[in-house]
């Protein structure tokens, strides 16, 4: 359960690391693009000849949760369904690269949205993938009774979308009313095989589940629980047949152990701490590959603990102060390699970000002033840590240290990585002054108006300013293109000015993948699942 | 005989129930609700509430017990919270793995243990005896989980002999495999075993040699040899078999450092896991099989000490 | 209790080479831990230039991946793990041997129900509580110490009873109570004094376990708040940097090792002491 680089914020906000997937969407790029077509051209960059046959492991750092597209939501089962279940289409850069689906075109008043399968597409059994399986799949998740947490994403204006066959490889979705951001949703569902779910009555608790039927490039051969799934290559994949013979996602929840068995050579494919990179690179037989997933990681301050003391700007200006962005970034990532420093709350991949804004730092004299002013004395902080979490650990020693300078106590309250989760989300947690964090919003600001709009479900600051709030009322319901960046801009420069959060690092995940392989980049490195397409990998 | 035996089953019948009403409680105390576990972002109070009935979470603790209980001697030990599989099913997959791993760990230590407890007891104060002695000192003082990485270290990163975590190399699946696989980890336990075993022998052999069948055996011109390994062992033996009694009870837990230091896919692994995740029907339930493990270990060597020395009466528990 | 006693186990310890290494050991550690604040470093200070040094006449143990002086960390480390392993000793004794005293002297249904709650402690899979009560409650020195000695007090309750059992049939003892002395007296004058040597070596050997136990923990990462650390987390933090920091794994392993051998010698040669019947080893 150590999932170390991520913190367990992310995880929680499952939804949003769902969200995450469809990463960089609907940039004003206007549909249909069928010259888009991109079916990743063969290798350009590759110095071997892609080989066949071999074997890739992967290392995961927990069971997965659900073999299900409908409903996977962690890290792990997302990871496995990309290689189970292929999509629709994915958007990457804002460019669509489509898989299942042929064209994706909406009508001239934006409310139907045509979708073209190809021909001839198959399941793993061999059974024929038709438009029959993405409107039981639609029709699903639209359920009530099927508990898949998509539902909210499919309801427009309060309506659900309606999803109709035209024929065998056309769907037609009809949406109530006009929304930008049903790209995005269409982007994060698969089809699943109706033929084998037509006749549960629960998919969730279906045993189908534990033998799952895709359209991916690798299909289910074996699970075992604890150790690993092993997928094997499906010839009738329809961007040809994938080089590897088979994928295998090892399940290692010790990450020392993982980190001794990548060096051993048992695992060939792993996330990275930065604090190991530098082990895993002197071995020379790693590729090291440094991605964004578009994260910001910040210090919390909860302006809700039952000292209320955080509740002062001038006290969270002040703690901010007293660290410093640079010795923290080098504290717990070893480098700006694998974390930009981050002043605003958009993340950089997002729309209207801007760092260019108030920020706080590295001057302790300036605090000891601000504290002062503040008539603060004395001051006791309670910093709740996810132990186990390499970042976490390291800012939490980090702020300790430099707080005492200042004559600031902190108090470290490492806790089990579940019950940091719990107490983080937990609106009524009041024993806790200070969090190490972080979130993965995506590209349009508007996500993130469930952070820092007063009492919205995830402001776990509890930070509330009526300007912010009719700041990002402005912003989603701005039409304008220049108005609504300046709306942001805006956003942006008060809640650095606010402090809320220190932010401290736009992070990058940090991949190793063993130098055998080739063809990484036709696979695509993708946010939360390592690899878009690993039908494109093969053994040097 | 068979009516002690009896006796003492049923004996452990009120035990059981202690025990488990003491688990469970100790699991319903744990904070942290585990109807959050099915909560997401976009669900309501009322939604909550709902699973909460439905999971019978709203009720109050003993009917929950009652419930848990009538489940469970149906060999339904629930669902875990975070992936929805059933909680038996889970453990009895992993049962093999534990199971070997202990069951090859505990035979090897009792082979090796019984000469060396019966030259070190017969030889001493000599220089073997102190050195097998210290041998024994230091295996039941040594952390098996620095032990473990200190052999993972050489044997795997250092000389590249033997793979350093898990039970398979992917793609293979042959039994000697498997079996590189469980060599650290085995060997690591085996020393740990051992030493407390060495100990228990080497007293054993100490105040056997006292007995006077072994001085009639000297008397009549038997050799050393002979004595040791026909006449005193055979005493020590079954003695020693009790041992396996009670380490039986430690199946679960025993293994469970040693498991998470080489990742072995086993029970104790599976515990930590729950632990970690606070995966509340999962710790239950291994919590109530090792309990279960641990009466039954516990009632074997009784009877097996009673067997062995008909003199001691059944009924005391062993130590 | 008599003096005989007292210098047979005196001789025993110091004409046994064993004897006198663990008690130097375990006498310096002591007096490490206790002045550990001698050191010029502080253990929780943090250096990001001077990560994962070698030792050297600097760092006697070199620097771990924060930069802390692990010699200094070790002393204070080494503090938190004794300290772990000497309460709880003295709490589970103290529980251990109230409960075997009073089993034993009173008997009856006393008794009866004090040995099915002793079967029950030792039914319940240790370990897994001990994981689980560290989950929930919060993980503090103290909780831990409390902990480690509520599962750790069954073997000498019932070493104790047994021994009770049969001083209770010793003529002083009768006479005492045939002259209606009260039993709390007679437990003080007559029992308790004559249980102190199987009490004594029984606390030696739960110091041990404690320490261990409080290791595993550690290591498991269910230990002390950092920043503080005892030998157990050090090793927790260690396991990522053994391949190329293997004096981090070394180090606190060895010290744990140490101590735990040391106590497990010293309970054994008190008890060779104590008990002359069973003659010299």
């Amino acid at each position: 359960m150590r999932k170390k680089i991520f913190g367990i914020a992310a995880v929680t906000l499952l939804t949003l690391v769902v969200s995450a997937c469809s990463g960089n969407n609907n940039n004003g790029n206007t549909a249909s693009n069928g010259d888009n077509t991109a079916q990743a051209s063969p290798s350009a960059s590759g110095s071997s000849q892609p080989k066949d046959g071999g074997n890739l492991i992967i290392a995961v750092g927990a069971d997965p949760v659900i073999l299900n597209p409908n409903y996977a939501g962690d890290r792990v089962s997302l990871t496995i369904d990309q290689s189970l279940y292929a999509p629709l289409f994915q958007v990457n850069n804002g460019v669509k690269t489509f898989y299942l689906a042929d064209s994706l075109t909406p009508s001239a008043d934006n409310l139907t949205y045509t979708l073209k399968l190809k021909s001839g597409l198959t399941w793993h059994d061999g059974q024929p993938l038709t438009a029959d399986d993405v409107v039981f799949t639609f029709d699903k998740i639209l359920d009530e009774k099927q508990n898949s947490f998509f539902r909210e994403n499919l309801i427009i204006g309060g309506k659900p979308i309606q999803v109709v066959k035209v024929d065998d490889t056309t769907v037609d979705f009809k949406l109530p009313q006009v929304s930008p951001a049903f790209e995005a949703t269409l982007v994060q569902l698969t089809p699943i095989p109706k033929h084998i779910f037509e006749k549960e009555d629960n998919i969730e608790k279906s045993t189908k589940n534990a033998a799952p039927i895709g359209s991916g490039p690798f299909k289910f051969k074996e699970y075992k629980t604890g150790e690993y799934v092993t997928l094997e290559r499906f010839d009738n994949y329809f961007a040809g047949k994938p080089h590897l013979d088979s994928v295998t996602y090892r399940i290692a929840k010790d990450t020392n152990a993982a980190n001794l068995a990548l060096q051993n050579g048992e695992i060939n494919v792993k996330y990275l701490d930065p604090q190991d990179v530098g082990t895993i690179e002197a071995t020379k037989n790693f590729d090291i590959l440094p991605y964004s997933e578009g994260r910001l990681a910040y210090l919390l301050f909860n302006e809700n603990s039952d000292t209320g003391v955080l509740g002062k700007k001038e006290v969270r200006q002040a703690i901010s102060y007293a660290l410093s962005r640079d010795e923290l970034i080098a504290t717990a990532y070893s480098s700006k390699d694998y974390a930009d420093p981050a002043k605003s709350f958009v993340t950089p991949d997002g729309l209207f970000h801007t760092n260019d804004v108030p920020s706080f730092d590295n001057d302790a004299d300036k605090a000891k002033q601000l504290l002062e002013a503040a008539g603060v004395k004395n001051l006791k902080l309670r910093f709740i840590v996810s132990s186990g979490n390499k970042a976490q650990e390291a800012a939490s020693l980090y702020v300790q240290q430099k707080l005492k300078a200042v004559g600031i106590t902190v108090e470290l309250k490492n806790m089990d990585a579940s019950a940091y989760g719990q107490k983080f989300v937990d609106p009524n947690a009041k024993d806790f002054e200070l969090a190490y964090a972080g979130y993965i919003m995506g590209y349009d600001p508007d996500a993130y108006s469930i952070l820092y709009k007063t009492n919205s479900t995830s402001n776990y600051t509890h930070y509330s300013n009526k300007e912010v709030d009719a700041l990002f009322v402005q912003g989603a319901g701005e039409a304008d293109a220049t108005k609504r960046g300046e709306a942001y801009v805006q956003l942006q420069n008060l809640i650095a000015e606010d402090a809320p959060i220190y932010p401290v690092a736009y992070t990058k995940t940090i991949v190793a993948v063993d130098k055998r392989y080739g063809g990484l980049d036709e696979a695509v490195l993708k946010p939360v699942v390592i690899f878009e397409d690993l039908s494109k990998i093969y053994l040097k | 005989m068979r009516q002690l035996i009896a006796r003492r089953l049923l004996q452990a019948i009120p035990l059981l129930f202690v025990v488990s009403v003491v688990c469970f409680g100790l699991v319903k105390l744990a904070p942290g609700d585990p109807v959050l576990s099915f909560v997401t972002p976009n669900m309501h109070a009322e939604d909550i509430e709902r699973i909460r009935h439905n999971l019978g979470l709203d009720q109050p603790a003993y009917v929950q017990y009652y419930h848990w209980l009538m489940e469970c001697l149906s060999g339904n030990l629930g669902y875990s919270l975070v992936n929805h599989q059933p909680v038996f099913d889970q453990i009895v997959d992993r049962i093999p793995a534990t199971a070997g791993l202990m069951g090859i760990s505990i035979a090897l230590a009792i082979l090796i243990a019984i000469p060396l407890g019966l030259i070190a007891g017969s030889n001493r104060n000599r220089f073997i005896d102190k050195a097998i002695n210290l041998f024994a000192y230091i295996g039941i003082s040594v952390p098996t989980f620095w032990l473990g990485i200190l052999a993972i270290y050489l044997f795997a990163i250092k000389l590249h002999w033997l793979p350093s975590m898990g039970m398979r190399t992917i793609g293979q699946n042959s039994a000697w495999d498997i079996i590189k696989h469980g060599i650290l980890p085995c060997a690591v336990l085996t020393f740990g075993f051992l030493a407390s075993y060495l100990r228990y022998i080497r007293s054993g052999t100490i105040s056997q040699l006292k007995e006077d069948y072994v001085q009639i055996q000297y008397a009549f011109g038997s050799k050393k040899s002979t004595v040791l390994f026909r006449h005193v062992m055979k005493h020590i033996l079954l003695p020693v078999i009790t041992l396996l009694g009670l380490s039986i009870g430690d199946l679960v837990t025993g293994a469970l450092v040693t498991e998470t230091v080489f990742s072995w896919p086993g029970i104790g692994s599976l515990g930590m896991t729950a632990v970690r995740g606070m995966d509340y029907p999962v710790i239950l339930g291994i919590t109530i099989f090792s309990a279960l493990l641990l009466v039954f270990g516990n009632l074997l060597a009784d009877i097996l000490y009673g067997v062995a020395d008909p003199r001691i009466k059944l009924g005391e528990v062993s130590s | 209790m008599n003096r005989s006693k007292w210098r047979n186990v005196r001789n025993e310890l110091f004409s046994n080479a064993f004897g006198i290494a663990a008690l130097s050991i375990l006498a310096i550690f002591t007096l490490a831990a206790a002045f550990a604040f001698l050191s010029p470093m502080d253990p929780n200070a943090l250096d990001i230039t001077a990560k994962l040094q070698p030792p050297s006449l600097h760092h006697l143990f070199g620097t771990d991946d924060y930069g802390r002086d692990y010699f200094t960390r070790a002393l204070y480390g080494g503090r938190v793990s004794l300290m772990v392993g000497f309460a709880s000793m003295i709490l589970s004794t103290g529980i251990g041997a109230t409960i075997g005293i009073v089993s034993g002297y009173f008997g009856g249904w006393i008794d009866n129900l004090l040995m099915r709650l002793l079967e029950v402690f030792l039914s319940i899979p240790s370990f897994l509580v001990l994981l689980l009560l560290s989950v929930f409650l919060s993980p503090s020195v103290g909780n831990i110490i409390v902990i480690i000695a509520f599962l750790m007090w069954m073997n000498i309750a019932r070493i104790v009873r047994a021994e009770t059992l049969s001083l209770k049939t010793r003529e002083y003892v009768l006479y005492a109570r045939a002259s209606g002395q009260n039993s709390f007296g007679i437990i003080l004058k007559h029992i308790l004094p004559n249980l102190v040597p199987v009490i004594i070596v029984g606390a030696t050997n739960n110091i041990a376990s404690a320490i261990l136990m409080e290791s595993s923990l550690s290591f498991l990462g269910f230990g002390v708040q950092p920043p503080n650390a005892t030998w157990g987390s050090m090793l927790n933090n260690a396991q990522s940097y053994v391949v190329n920091s293997p004096n981090l794994a070394l180090f606190p392993g060895l010290l744990i090792l140490l101590t735990v051998l040391s106590f497990n010698i010293l309970g054994d040669i008190l008890r060779v002491g104590f008990e002359p019947k069973l003659g010299r080893r």
